[in-house]
């Protein structure tokens, strides 16, 4: 590198740790207002907001952008880089305006992700596109004053008062089409619930984390299929995190999927007479609310351990080990654990030529 | 409606414009430093001065979509309050479900101008604003170190037969955000089905057909605005759909009503 070059990758360090000091103070004054607001109106209204019922409505709808959140924080801010992601988080509309307005103004000027050009010109653009919706949005509010009287007619009324039906109705049109077979899976089971139990349906919000979950599930049964089927380069290892996290997102449903393949999986590397397959010890371990699973968690156990003692493997006494963890409630561990000596089994398959 | 008046009063503007007026500021201030540490680490000023321009051209047609949708929800939240929703952090579909599930833990059957209370409105307000914090949370804590490795998370592993294997994180992101918002709106579509069948009593189908009706209203419009974009390659329209698929359903809402008045069961 060149005198300018070390002079101008310093200059670009020092701006880029400013901006990281700005970004989190300047954030942090954001949110302090943001979530003051709701108490100034309250004040200003003479009722402060119930704390009881917000926290009972976020554990619905709360959740579901929480973990939207976090996936779109993952997904964004290596496109985005330091200055445009403190921007972008700020002033929202991500992936309906600043998310398209940052890749077009790059594609424009032709720079690459993880650039210092990139940091550049996606603050600039970001910067620029929140400050247009500002000014078309307060123009548009100041010109809308004088229509309060005709916003607030009674004739009007039935039109505000149905625009959630009319916003998931455009909603599920664009989200539907992206995976047919999932959304018409989904809004079935979900219509037959509330047919049945018509008094879920003041509970609604909450309603959204199973139909979540069961989408999420559902969505990732076909992504690995369709990977399977793509690839060719997939083996049939199973991350354990990935288990994990979606057995926890989707509040155990997952890990009935992922308990059915385990049974199957540790069946074929380490066949016994009287091993069942993997949904009928799914279904029995529901039926008997759990007792068979912690009961096959034992076998399993028993299973690894002898299969360590025919490697000549240090000894474990994992069926004990297994055991006590369900009877604890802990069966996301042995399941784990379980995974991981799959995978270490289809690994050593692999080294020694074999195929799964 | 009482309440409904006091928010749109100056008071509720000066709450919620003052802190539109902050994140503008900040806006700038990112902006003029990024534009002379552009200049200062050599990047062209004419590069710089056309993302600005293409910024700005590209940012104002989604921009009037956002208005619309200042419109849609000022009938039950006043124009103030949605102003700085849209303005600063929020989206369209986040605000108005996340409104609506913080009515009905307040009781309310509906997010309505004629059901809002001023404890329902701020509770309301909470909500709104604090289920979608998570992402500049993240970047206080985790911002800089996340940010510092300038690409995804590394997409390939060697496997022991030498063999490489795409983990395509980003892939599944994509498709787990898909299925989470179908399974958003399945809730509630199916909430609506669920409420003409048993409404009223186990498979009776006397219950309230009108949220159906209207979502089936925006859907349709939906579809015929897929078709435009499709037909006439006019990406653009993406700015306006689901606003104004809202608008047509909600102006059906009106005449809907009042079939439903004249006992349409």
């Amino acid at each position: 590198m060149n005198e300018q070059e070390i002079k101008r990758t310093e200059q670009y360090e020092t701006y880029l740790n400013a901006t990281h000091k700005l970004g989190r103070w300047l954030t942090v004054l954001v949110l302090v207002f943001l979530l003051a607001a709701p108490f100034a109106i309250g004040l200003f209204l003479g009722a402060m907001p119930n704390l009881g019922a917000a926290a009972k409505a976020f554990l619905g709808v709360g959740l579901v952008y929480l973990i939207s959140g976090i996936v779109e924080y993952l997904i964004y801010v290596p496109m985005l880089g330091a200055g445009g992601s403190y921007l972008a988080f700020m002033t929202g509309n991500l992936i309906n305006m600043k998310i398209p307005c940052a890749i077009n103004a790059r594609d424009i000027v032709g720079v690459r992700s993880g650039t210092p050009e990139n940091e550049i010109i996606a603050t600039l653009s970001i910067a620029t596109s929140s400050l247009v919706t500002i000014l078309v949005l307060a123009a548009g509010v100041i010109l809308m004053i004088p229509l309060q009287p005709v916003l607030q007619s009674p004739d009007l009324q039935p039109a505000f008062e149905n625009v959630v039906p009319a916003l998931f109705g455009a909603m599920a049109c664009k989200y539907y089409r992206m995976n047919r077979t999932v959304a018409l899976i989904v809004l079935a089971c979900m219509s037959l619930l509330f047919i049945l139990v018509p008094g879920l349906i003041g509970s609604t919000s909450m309603m959204v984390i199973p139909s979540g979950a069961l989408a999420i599930v559902l969505a990732y049964l076909s992504f690995r299929r369709q990977q399977k089927t793509e690839g060719g380069e997939v083996n049939e290892k199973r991350s354990i995190a990935i288990s994990v996290i979606l057995t926890l997102l989707t509040f155990g449903i997952y890990g009935i999927i992922w308990l059915i393949h385990s049974v199957n999986d540790l069946n074929d590397v380490a066949p016994e007479s009287g091993d069942e397959p993997g949904g009928k010890v799914a279904i029995l371990s529901i039926v008997t609310l759990g007792i068979y699973g912690i009961v096959w968690m034992y076998q399993a156990g028993r299973k690894i351990d002898k299969m360590r003692h025919s490697n000549n493997e240090p000894a474990s006494n994992n069926a004990t080990l297994f055991l006590v963890l369900s009877l604890f409630g802990l069966g996301i561990i042995p399941l784990s654990l379980i995974q991981a000596e799959l995978n270490r089994s289809k690994n050593n398959v692999l080294k020694s030529g074999g195929s799964l | 409606m009482e309440v409904l008046a006091k928010l749109n009063s100056p008071v509720m503007y000066l709450i919620c414009g003052g802190i539109v007026v902050l994140v503008a500021v900040i806006c700038m201030i990112f902006a003029v430093r990024a534009y002379r540490a552009g200049k200062a680490i050599g990047i062209d000023v004419g590069k710089m001065k056309r993302v600005i321009i293409a910024s700005a051209t590209f940012a104002v047609l989604p921009s009037v979509g956002i208005l619309l949708g200042v419109i849609a929800l000022s009938g039950s939240l006043g124009t103030p309050w949605p102003w700085l929703r849209l303005s600063v952090i929020g989206a369209l579909h986040y605000e108005t479900q996340v409104a609506e599930a913080a009515a009905e833990s307040v009781g309310m059957e509906k997010l309505s101008a004629t059901s809002m209370t001023a404890s329902g409105f701020s509770t309301i307000a909470l909500l709104m604003s604090f289920c979608i914090i998570w992402g500049m949370v993240l970047m206080i804590f985790n911002g800089k170190a996340y940010s510092s490795k300038l690409t995804l998370p590394k997409p390939e592993t060697v496997e022991p037969d030498g063999k490489k294997k795409k983990l395509n994180l980003k892939a599944f992101g994509d498709t787990a955000m898909t299925a989470m918002f179908i399974g958003l709106v399945s809730a509630y579509i199916a909430s609506y089905i669920g409420q003409i069948v048993s409404g009223n009593g186990l498979f009776t189908f006397t219950g309230d057909w009108l949220p159906l009706a209207v979502a089936c209203v925006s859907a349709l419009a939906m579809a015929g605005f897929l078709l435009i974009k499709e037909k006439a390659k006019a990406d653009w329209i993406d700015s306006f759909s689901i606003a104004g698929s809202m608008l047509i359903a909600m102006t059906a809402a009106i005449f809907l009503g009042w079939l439903k008045q004249g006992g349409v069961q």
